[in-house]
């Protein structure tokens, strides 16, 4: 990137610390509209400095939280009272609280927990009651996972953890072995968004989910890119798979745009039949129809026939032009 | 809370709708945060925005960036509260917002993750009594009044403090992502 100038170094900070002056902020204001690497700067500067906030609150948070289990543990019966506390949050898994409730669990871990042997951890985490139990998903060796997962008190709250945060192929495949906790949505959330979310792993979990569902994924500009490839192979793997129904289903939903993504896959007879007893309206389902080079010749000709294509030249010219075309 | 406001609505949007939300949450209130500067302020704004895009996610069109409908709809917010209050008049413009907005979105959402770790990675590299600065400062609300109480220091001692703790950290996070980012100036 281009070095940003002193100058304007300052006039950001003075902007985001809240001490700037109206003629100081025109400067910024004329300053970042003209320039693209001075908006790059900001953006990142800023989302620093609102990390900043975000993690300190978070932290102080998190200390006060450890403080009230810390109470709770010595009230005689801790494990019920946490117990209902993780239940209340499960109500709620997005909310800040289970936020903080994760912060506070990671914290737990890193201060107590981690320094300890690794057969200790691995021994422990098989037995673990809360709030131990929830802190020993944050361990980041595959051996204290799979033993976290032999731990009969385990609950989704912990398997969600454990998506989120696990960082080993073992260990995420040890958690996809378990279908009881890979079906709950909020797992398979939580590893969609987890970058080293294993291929197979990935291929086992979706390759059941509706074509759709499928689609979505590839197309997410939320997921990384590794997932969003295994999305789309898997996209083109199960797609010839599947009945008519979902094929159209698909094609109809996404106005075609999935067609970009299904290269080298073609259209079975009965699929084609469905297709060719609907009215088509939409023009860009047309055109991607016209430039899907599997399109089969029935088809183009019956969107040939179609009153929007007979009004509009060059969605003809399109299909005309298609090796399809008779 | 939401849910109450859109009764029909199938509780797969629910689902997906706070998976969009939990991946963007920290992207989108720090865009708020950009704008007004004041935490507190901004999780306001970010709740109303939030309620807002709820009672709005039926007509989301799938295919955009999530991030860029939220910060749209959350920069009318920010707007809207200025107005109204009358204050804070140093508020970007129009055409301005839109263009940090495609910035924001140049920013993806990996780097962003990367970034977030570096971040962390960089707090463990400071002295202590810096990283104990940001915990008074950006820990509670009016935290530089709180740390000019305890140290002693002047706020403008304790602003410039923390000028040269958030340019470190910057630093700091450009070498671990190995950017460069105007290396030399920094320090």
């Amino acid at each position: 990137m281009n070095p940003i100038p002193e100058e304007l170094r300052d006039l950001i900070d003075e902007y985001l610390g809240g001490e700037m002056e109206a003629p100081r902020f025109d400067r910024l204001q004329t300053w970042l509209r003209d320039d693209p690497w001075a908006r790059a700067y900001f953006v990142r500067y800023g989302q620093m400095q609102s990390q900043l906030y975000i993690d300190m609150r978070a932290d102080r948070a998190a200390d006060r939280a450890l403080s009230r289990i810390w109470e709770l543990a010595g009230e005689g019966s801790p494990e019920d009272s946490v117990a209902a506390e993780i239940a209340a949050l499960q109500a709620e898994a997005d909310s800040p609280a289970a936020l903080v409730w994760a912060a506070t669990h990671r914290q737990l871990f890193e201060k107590h927990l981690h320094a300890r042997p690794m057969d200790q951890r691995v021994a422990q985490a098989r037995v673990a009651v809360e709030p131990n139990l929830s802190a020993w998903c944050f361990d980041p060796t595959a051996e204290v996972i799979r033993a976290v997962l032999e731990n009969p008190r385990l609950g989704a709250i912990h398997a969600r953890l454990i998506a989120a945060q696990h960082r080993t192929v073992a260990g995420l495949e040890a958690l996809g072995a378990r279908p009881a906790l890979t079906n709950d949505p909020g797992v398979r959330r939580a590893l969609l968004q987890n970058p080293l979310l294993p291929p197979g792993l990935y291929r086992r979990l979706w390759s059941t989910r509706r074509l759709l569902d499928q689609y979505l994924v590839a197309t997410s500009r939320e997921a990384t890119e590794q997932v969003r490839t295994m999305a789309r192979d898997l996209l083109r793997t199960t797609f010839n798979q599947r009945t008519g129904e979902e094929r159209v289903e698909l094609i109809l939903t996404s106005e075609g745009r999935c067609l970009a993504t299904l290269t080298g896959v073609t259209l079975d007879s009965y699929a084609t039949a469905l297709l060719c007893r609907r009215t088509f309206i939409s023009t860009l389902l047309i055109q991607n129809l016209a430039r899907w080079s599997a399109a089969p010749p029935p088809l183009i000709a019956h969107l040939l026939r179609q009153e929007v294509v007979k009004r509009n030249a060059s969605l003809r010219q399109l299909l005309e032009r298609h090796p399809n075309a008779s | 809370m939401a849910q109450a406001d859109n009764p029909s609505q199938p509780r797969e949007d629910a689902a997906e709708f706070a998976c969009l939300l939990r991946q963007h949450h920290t992207q989108l209130l720090g865009y708020i945060h950009s704008l007004v500067r004041d935490l507190e302020d901004a999780e306001d704004l970010f709740q109303q925005a939030t309620l807002i895009l709820w009672k709005k996610f039926s007509a989301f069109d799938r295919q955009r960036s999530f991030l860029a409908w939220g910060c749209g709809v959350a920069r009318l917010e920010v707007s809207n509260y200025i107005r109204a209050r009358c204050r804070n008049r140093l508020y970007f413009s129009d055409d301005l917002n839109s263009l940090l907005i495609d910035a924001q979105l140049d920013f993806g959402r990996d780097e962003f993750e990367s970034r977030q770790e570096a971040l962390r990675e960089c707090m463990h590299k400071l002295r202590e009594r810096d990283r104990e600065l940001l915990k008074t400062c950006y820990g509670i609300i009016r935290g530089v009044a709180e740390a000019v109480q305890a140290t002693g220091r002047s706020a403008q001692s304790i602003h410039n403090s923390l000028r040269r703790i958030r340019r470190a950290l910057f630093e700091c996070i450009q070498r671990t992502l190995n950017q460069d980012f105007q290396p030399e100036v920094i320090g």
